[in-house]
């Protein structure tokens, strides 16, 4: 959402991986997290994140960390806990990180993620008690903990591994004291004003009504007001999926209006038609039509290879 | 190509030799959409939210139609007011009169009658549409049509090449025998609506903006109308407009909560058109979805000036 904060790593030192068990399977500008099957070992890491702009004491609406699969090695799952480091501006991790303090907020979570796919895990609760350190400042750093959940086994395994030199990484995003939607003001057009009725021009009232007095909604045409006339209509065979062109030959978009023919019944649909989701026309046939207007053409596209009449008329749309 | 024969009708002011074809209230020269029939109709639909409203014309083709469907509309994520009396087009979702997007309502005519079909949405309700049928054709037809060529006063124009006293009522190009759907220039009115940069993300699994436009239409009766948006320069697209994703997600058939849509509904005061746009983040497999840019759109609206609760054909 726009009205969230995203941070990425910034530095190499940022980024964290430990292979469990040592073996000089760590350092930095790398983050890993799962469970290696080759080697029987959880894989564990770190990110953290700087300068981060969050007022002590602020209240978190929400916050997770989305972990990038640069590459994902297996097929399973992955099983997943973070914690935040209980510090008041972590230092980088050019020193270990993973003894450090952790919050005592935690979170769980399990995916399988493909290679290139981020998956997420929520860490609102972890920030919400790193910002409320008394010694927390904003622009202050912060870093996270993240490891195996414990319950991984060689049956179950699979980690990632996310370079820092290899963008993009896995990245920290929170909302704080902000709405998740917006609403931008809503705008209002004044109404017109009107031509006054003439005494002069052409008016047809309806059967049986005078046509000296007959109101507005009496009449079948005056013309103290316009109609669309028609410049061009015709039948088109569309190909589906393919936008039909039909040139216009006006100087100004003019206005259009066309039908299409359903490819299951022969019946005629107005376009443009958009059927909600799954859900399927009284023909069962799931056509989509649209009608788009620009300087040289009326375009139509119809999901389907199917008939359409249309009608271009001389009036333009202009404001 | 020009003609310099037939009638025609300038506005006020203008000189009826040189008035441009735009600016011209009526010339023979072109062909106008003719109103056959026109009634306002009610329905309940059965308890599955379905049902099917029947029509017959004689036209012996399938003919032009416009269909509204009168409600209330409301849309709590923007406004808690709600609008009576209000009435929709037919054609695409509307956020204002079928939130959850399920089912809607569809019209389609053939040769014999005009249709217009509830579907999977509104459960044992009673429904209200106001139908348009034209004599204009959707489809090619060179035929005899059924339609009763009685009337032998008023006036009326041929297409060139026609016959006038027998040829067919969709061959004329203008009779007094039929209504034409009228509009005013003043009324055409044009505004934009901007909705800002949003994505949904693991923080925010479904965000939803939206924002909209009054047009104001000073008529004093909800009239039959048109709306238009520009999603980029130069380019119209007709409202309903209505885009959702439709993807697979493993544990979930068919996610389709990613939605774009421009919609509009009118009343005895206002054409409202909302600008509608909404993400999900697909959990628990944690498919990210799209990210929406700050888009500016622009609004065009053609209010007619024919009365959606006005007189039906015959009263």
């Amino acid at each position: 959402m726009a009205n969230e904060i995203v941070l990425f790593p910034s530095d190499s030192n940022d980024m964290f991986y430990e292979f469990e068990g040592g073996g000089g399977l760590s350092g930095t500008g790398r983050f890993n997290v799962g469970y290696s099957y080759n080697t029987s070992r959880k894989l564990k890491g770190a990110l953290r994140f700087r300068s981060v702009q969050i007022p002590q004491g602020s209240g978190i609406n929400s916050a997770g960390i989305s972990m990038y699969a640069q590459e994902k090695v297996g097929n399973k799952e992955i099983y997943v806990k973070i914690w935040g480091i209980d510090e008041d501006n972590t230092g980088d991790f050019g020193s270990y990180p993973l003894s450090r303090t952790k919050t005592d907020a935690n979170n769980t979570h399990n995916s399988n993620p493909s290679t290139g796919q981020y998956f997420g895990i929520g860490c609102g609760s972890s920030l919400q008690e790193i910002v409320g350190r008394g010694g927390w400042s904003q622009g202050n750093s912060l870093g996270f903990i993240i490891e195996d959940n414990g319950t991984s086994t060689a049956d179950s395994g699979g980690y990632i591994y996310d370079h820092f030199n290899d963008a993009p990484n896995s990245y920290l995003e929170y909302r704080i004291n902000a709405e998740p939607n917006f609403k931008p003001t809503p705008k209002e057009v004044a109404a017109p004003t009107f031509p006054s009725t003439n005494s002069y021009g052409m008016k047809i009232s309806y059967p049986g009504y005078d046509v000296d007095e007959a109101t507005d909604a009496q009449t079948y045409f005056t013309t103290r007001k316009r109609c669309m006339k028609v410049v061009a209509q015709g039948k088109i065979d569309t190909t589906g999926g393919v936008v039909y062109n039909i040139a216009h030959g006006q100087s100004v978009k003019p206005f259009a209006r066309a039908w299409f023919k359903s490819i299951s019944s022969g019946k005629r649909y107005q376009i443009p038609r958009y059927l909600p989701g799954e859900y399927q026309d009284p023909d069962a046939d799931t056509t989509n039509a649209q009608i788009e207007i620009d300087a040289t053409n009326v375009k139509i596209r119809t999901d389907d290879s199917t008939e359409v009449y249309y009608y271009i008329y001389i009036d333009e749309l202009k404001a | 190509m020009a003609e310099n024969h037939g009638m025609k009708v300038s506005p006020a002011g203008s000189d009826v030799k040189t008035v441009t074809d735009i600016d011209t209230r009526f010339t023979s020269k072109f062909p106008y959409m003719k109103v056959y029939k026109w009634d306002t109709v009610s329905f309940t639909t059965n308890g599955s939210g379905n049902y099917t409203y029947t029509i017959p014309h004689d036209l012996g083709y399938a003919p032009a139609f416009d269909v509204f469907v009168k409600g209330t509309a409301a849309f709590s994520f923007l406004t808690g007011t709600t609008y009576p009396n209000s009435w929709f087009r037919i054609g695409g979702a509307n956020r204002w009169f079928n939130q959850d997007e399920a089912g809607g309502f569809f019209a389609y005519s053939d040769e014999d009658n005009l249709y217009i079909q509830a579907i999977d949405g509104f459960k044992s309700v009673s429904i209200t549409a106001k139908f348009y049928l034209y004599v204009d054709p959707i489809e090619e037809f060179t035929s005899a049509s059924n339609i009763d060529l009685t009337g032998d006063y008023g006036m009326k124009v041929s297409k060139t090449g026609k016959e006038v006293r027998t040829g067919e009522e969709y061959d004329m190009r203008f009779s007094t025998k039929y209504k034409m759907l009228q509009y005013f220039k003043e009324s055409i009115k044009s505004e934009t609506l901007t909705l800002p940069e949003m994505w949904a993300s693991f923080v925010d699994h479904e965000v939803e903006e939206a924002t909209y436009v009054d047009f104001l239409h000073g008529l004093g009766y909800p009239p039959l109308f048109h709306a238009y948006f520009e999603p980029s320069a130069d380019l119209l697209r007709e409202v309903p407009y209505h885009e959702t994703d439709l993807f697979y997600a493993p544990g979930i058939l068919y996610y389709d909560d990613v939605v774009y849509e421009v919609s509009a509904w009118c009343d005895a005061t206002r054409i409202r058109v909302t600008f509608y746009r909404r993400s999900s983040w697909v959990v628990p497999d944690d498919y990210a979805n799209r990210t929406f840019s700050s888009q500016t759109i622009t609004i065009r609206v053609v209010p007619f000036a024919e009365n959606l609760e006005g007189l039906d054909y015959g009263e």
